[in-house]
């Protein structure tokens, strides 16, 4: 992974110190809740339903063992004893306290981590592939560029008050795992003929109120002239994006109202008054940061590891293997995804033990790194395939081996009106109901062509519209009601799913969910996911059997 | 479900961020039971005034009115989970007794 230098200490180590006196100035009084919360916010510090919220960055989902024990540590020294992992590859705790998130950002700062931008109206952590660099299929490697990226956008002073916050998610490869089309901007990485790398620009994609795939806006550009053109997007994006209107605030309303070409149009007339000469270097730099990500030596480790054994006798092992183990580009080597999503768990939470759990698995078997998938599920990167069982046996102590990952059980869920204060209706409930359910029905049966996302609110946060079963939970009158939408894909085939009916009662969801499973089985072709299915018979089948 | 007839006063501590309760003597409780039950109407009214100071004086944030029935029930659903906790078992033990919404 990255290793971050003293510059990157010292703007961490700065933030924090900033922050601290901020708090102290709140806490004296000195400064009102409207005048500290913009502050807090672009600190990660929300205030919820029962308490503070602290979102932590975890840029491009990559992290160390050692920060992931310094998560658990917090966790337990200033929290309740567990972390919530985010679509955003982040780390979000629940009940921290106003007057020790000073120290928590220090805590943070000490393992180069923090809290900036990962809220507020500024660019949020970039996320990408949880696989990057090592995916068998991959063409460019993302991570340099999502670094580069990274460092772009941290405290860029022109892009610190966008008209709303903006989202970047990468892929290398052509099998998108970063969900790009459903982000304010995409990029989608992969090789020239000669061998350079060339970045296809993917803008005005996102969920919400509003859901939008990305268009296809820029094709091609090299990686020299990738800056200069973001930069001209963010420019034209910052002037026209609508501030009179939150809910009309994003780029993908901005694509919308003026049009792909005119918006084109202006971004070329934009770009021609950058000043290109700060990007001159982008080359050099990106070769930099390359030599900084730090590889590990895996004909070492091939020597040294021991043969595969042979433990295709232990069934349990090799359902986790089949489902959770991910072919790595170095032969010998796999990738391990641990789920976060045990039948009837709250979809993406780890407590502290099992924060050190793996982390230590990640130092003993998998070069002390580790990933965070945008499924809120974790991953082993570098592992030996003759490491595997060991690993798994070592998961399973600590209540992680369930082997569902891209399962309908595998659940993507928003913390909800559990805690949320934008929330309408509880999602976590529901998704613990729902993966009860269907657990020994997608053991028994394939259902890797079934995604089940849950959102509490219509801001989409659990990206209910691109799953092929999303579950958006409402307030009417006081009470909960869900309505359920089919059709959704969040890969290179992004597609918004639609509503099926009327919505139905909290306890109605795992029913409906399941009366959907069975039309889906009983009517599918072969290699059809459900939206595949639902594309080609339609909404009533479905609709017949969840509303009879 | 009965008809709401009274209201009480629910905010956030400032330093803890915690749920609070206005109380019958103006203070603020973590507890639900020590909150004051308060007949809707100018009563409310004016203890949501008394409330808001305690905002000015930088203590809690946000005070609002929370209607409830004479019985002690919320109906809203959001309301109910902000005044009892999280409706689910959370991992950690600390946790384990929160109060089910």
């Amino acid at each position: 992974m990255y290793q971050y230098d003293q510059f990157d200490q010292k703007i961490v180590e700065q933030r924090s110190a900033e922050f601290r006196a901020q708090v102290e100035r709140r806490l004296a009084g000195k400064i009102s809740e409207a005048e500290f919360k913009p502050l807090r916010l672009m600190n990660g510090l929300y205030l919820q339903l029962h308490a503070y919220m602290l979102r932590v960055a975890i840029p491009y989902g990559v992290m160390s063992s050692g920060q992931m024990t310094a998560l658990a540590d917090i966790a337990d020294k200033y929290d309740r004893g567990y972390g919530h992992f985010t679509t955003r590859q982040n780390i979000q705790y629940n009940w921290p306290k106003l007057i020790e998130t000073p120290d928590i950002l220090d805590d943070l700062a000490r393992v180069q981590m923090h809290a900036i931008q990962t809220s507020g109206n500024c660019i949020r952590n970039i996320t990408t592939d949880p696989f990057a660099g090592v995916a068998a299929d991959e063409e460019v490697d993302p991570r340099p560029l999502c670094e580069l990226l990274r460092q772009w956008s941290t405290l860029h002073p022109e892009f610190a008050y966008l008209p709303r916050k903006f989202k970047f998610a990468i892929t290398g490869s052509a099998v998108d795992r970063a969900a790009i089309k459903v982000h304010d901007i995409g990029l989608r990485l992969r090789k020239a003929a000669d061998g350079s790398t060339l970045v296809d620009l993917w803008v005005g994609g996102g969920q919400g109120r509003t859901p939008k795939v990305a268009q296809l806006f820029k094709e091609g550009l090299s990686v020299a002239e990738l800056l200069p053109y973001l930069e001209a997007v963010m420019r034209v994006y910052n002037r026209h994006g609508r501030r009179d209107n939150k809910y009309k605030a994003r780029i993908k309303i901005l694509l919308a109202e003026t049009g792909l070409e005119a918006l084109q149009a202006q971004v070329e007339q934009e770009r021609k008054l950058i000043d290109t000469e700060p990007f001159a270097q982008v080359d050099a730099e990106l070769e930099r940061i390359t030599g900084n990500i730090i590889k590990p030596d895996y004909n070492a480790a091939l020597k040294t590891g021991a043969a595969p054994a042979d433990n295709s006798d232990n069934a349990a092992f090799a359902a986790w293997k089949r489902q959770n183990v991910v072919a790595h580009k170095q032969e010998g080597f796999a990738i391990a995804v641990i789920s976060l999503k045990p039948a009837g768990g709250i979809p993406g939470d780890a407590t502290s033990e099992q924060m050190r759990a793996v982390a230590g698995l990640a130092e003993q078997y998998s070069h002390s790194e580790l990933r965070v998938t945008h499924r809120q599920n974790l991953v082993l990167p570098h592992v030996l395939e003759s490491d595997l069982y060991n690993v798994w046996q070592a998961l399973a102590e600590v209540g992680l081996a369930e082997g569902n990952i891209d399962l309908p059980s595998d659940i993507i869920a928003c913390p909800g009106l559990d805690y949320c204060a934008l929330a309408t209706a509880r999602s976590i409930p529901i998704a613990q109901a729902v993966s009860k359910k269907i657990r020994s029905t997608e053991i028994k049966t394939d259902l890797s062509g079934v995604s089940v996302n849950i959102s509490g609110c219509i801001n989409a946060c659990a990206h209910h519209h691109v799953a092929s079963i999303g579950v958006l939970g409402l307030n009417k009158a006081g009470v909960e009601n869900y309505q359920l939408t089919l059709g959704g894909r969040n890969d290179q085939n992004a597609s918004v799913g639609e509503r099926l009916g009327p919505g139905v009662s909290g306890d109605d969801v795992p029913q409906a969910i399941e009366k959907i499973i069975t039309v889906y089985t009983n009517v599918r072709e072969a290699g059809e996911s459900l939206s595949d299915t639902y594309d080609r018979v339609g909404r009533e089948p479905f609709k017949d059997a969840v509303y009879a | 479900m009965s008809k709401p007839t009274h209201s009480i006063v629910i905010a956030n501590d400032l330093q803890t961020g915690r749920s609070v309760f206005f109380t019958s003597d103006s203070g603020w409780s973590e507890a639900l039971a020590k909150a004051e039950l308060i007949e809707a109407g100018s009563v409310a009214e004016a203890r949501l005034q008394a409330a808001l100071n305690d905002e000015k004086n930088n203590l809690v944030i946000d005070p609002y009115l929370v209607s409830v029935a004479a019985d002690g029930q919320i109906q809203d659903i959001r309301e109910r989970i902000r005044t009892k906790g999280p409706s689910i078992f959370v991992k950690a033990a600390e946790s384990a007794s929160v109060e089910a919404a």
